[in-house]
């Protein structure tokens, strides 16, 4: 059982890094969605 | 006689002040209960007025007939060939038909080519198939797996393992087997769950929690179903790589789905390698279905990057398939908008069937069969469920025979 937990703390790393990641790529709805012109940060 | 005079004048003061305070109230009750006084509405040419804005602001009812009743004659509305005639102004129909099919020369402050498509007219049919025949349909065909899931416990009962527990343990799956088995179903389970409620909280969840939950919910169950993907795509890489070697069909598998697998006899155990017939049919559908979820939520997760139907469309018609079932021809061309309205279509449609699949998958794998979690939970199973339900593979492993396969 010791591998399945650890797959579900896997999970959440990946998604965390995921999400990280994404976003300094500049992949974060924010900036995607939004012209430069209009970008408030 | 002073006294008197000032008294007067108080008491018209008095008077005065009275009428002061009780006219705005009477004059609001008026408002909300009587019609708005008659309205000149020559000025915008028989169109709404300023006059109109404001007394539905104060709660008045206004007669909209001006409007019901227009029916651009001049008896009514004011001729058309005036500045401001009967439609409040030039219609200028070559514009609006310009915004419609994208060729309007704008310049938005977003340069991006989906933000010029200011009218699109696929939106209404796309949401009135997600809060119809989407939800209907998919949580229909859930509900009723579920349902023949209990009518086959109730008939069949738990699938023991027949020869009873040996106490000796066999290796099924190596941990590097099943992380990647549970990192993509895990994942699974909660995108599957955050899916639903995407779908069904607006007719499920708000009416029992409320708007203010359900707002704070969709935020986090939109983020965690938008990074759960991608453990779940790993996963699904993971365990394709793993097994896809050992779910090449044979003839064994032949043999098995003759006799449905033994699922349904008891005593029944037809012969099967590492997977059986059935685990084939899930392992590929798993594949099948992961690898098209994957890709329409990769087209959803970054929006206009990733069109997908347009070209699909295209291929599907050169092939010549509208044609043979004796349809219309799909369309070729679509804006991008309807490219992402099909693509969550798709990626939903999808996950309904996944989801059933899964319900059989999981309900097999645990309460349906004895013996059956042990293998993905903690790697091993027993001798006697090995030689029952995947001899070949039994005899393969340890070099004994399985005898006990009585349809072989």
């Amino acid at each position: 059982m010791k591998t399945m937990y650890l797959a579900f703390i896997a999970i959440v790393v990946l998604s965390f890094a995921a999400q990280f990641t994404l976003g300094q790529m500049g992949q974060t709805t924010a900036a995607a969605a939004a012209g430069p012109s209009v970008r408030l940060d | 006689m002073i006294a008197k005079s000032i008294s007067k004048t108080v008491s018209t003061a008095l008077v005065f002040l009275l009428l002061n305070m009780v006219s705005p109230v009477l004059a609001q009750e008026d408002n909300s209960t009587g019609l708005a006084a008659a309205i000149d509405r020559s000025a915008t040419g028989g169109a709404q007025t300023l006059e109109d804005v404001l007394a539905r602001q104060a709660n008045a009812k206004v007669d909209s007939s001006f409007r019901s009743q227009n029916d651009g004659s001049d008896a009514v509305g004011a001729v058309t060939t005036n500045q401001l005639g009967t439609l409040g102004g030039a219609s200028d129909p070559e514009l609006w038909r310009a915004l419609r099919y994208g060729s309007a020369d704008m310049t938005l402050s977003t340069r991006t080519p989906e933000s010029l498509e200011i009218i699109q007219d696929t939106g209404m049919a796309w949401l009135a198939f997600r809060a119809g025949p989407l939800r209907e349909y998919g949580g229909s065909a859930l509900l009723g797996v579920t349902a023949l899931l209990v009518l086959f416990y109730l008939v069949r009962g738990r699938i023991m393992i027949d020869s009873g527990l040996s106490g000796q343990k066999i290796t099924r799956f190596k941990a590097v087997e099943r992380f990647g088995h549970w990192l993509m179903a895990g994942a699974f389970v909660i995108l599957g769950l955050t899916g639903l409620l995407q779908l069904f909280g607006r007719v499920a969840l708000i009416p029992l929690l409320g708007h203010e939950f359900y707002a704070s919910y969709a935020t986090i169950g939109k983020w965690i179903h938008n990074n759960f993907a991608w453990p779940f795509m790993i996963g699904l890489v993971w365990i394709t790589v793993c097994w896809i070697a050992h779910n090449i069909p044979n003839r064994d598998d032949l043999k098995w789905l003759m006799v449905g697998g033994g699922l349904f006899t008891k005593g029944v155990h037809p012969p099967a390698r590492k997977f059986n017939a059935g685990q084939k049919l899930i392992f590929w559908a798993v594949v099948v279905l992961g690898l098209s979820i994957s890709v329409s939520g990769l087209s959803l997760l970054f929006p206009y990057k990733l069109e997908l139907f347009a070209s699909s469309f295209a291929h599907i018609n050169s092939l010549g398939l509208p044609w043979l079932l004796g349809v219309d021809p799909l369309p070729e061309q679509l804006t991008h908008h309807a490219e992402m309205q099909l693509a969550q279509v798709w990626h939903t449609i999808i996950a309904f069937v996944f989801m059933a699949i899964a319900l059989a998958h999981i309900y097999i794998g645990s309460v349906g069969m004895q013996g059956a979690f042990e293998a993905m939970g903690e790697g091993e199973v027993d001798e006697n469920w090995a030689k029952e339900h995947h001899s070949i593979w039994y005899t393969d492993v340890t070099g004994k025979p399985a005898d006990h396969h009585p349809n072989e």
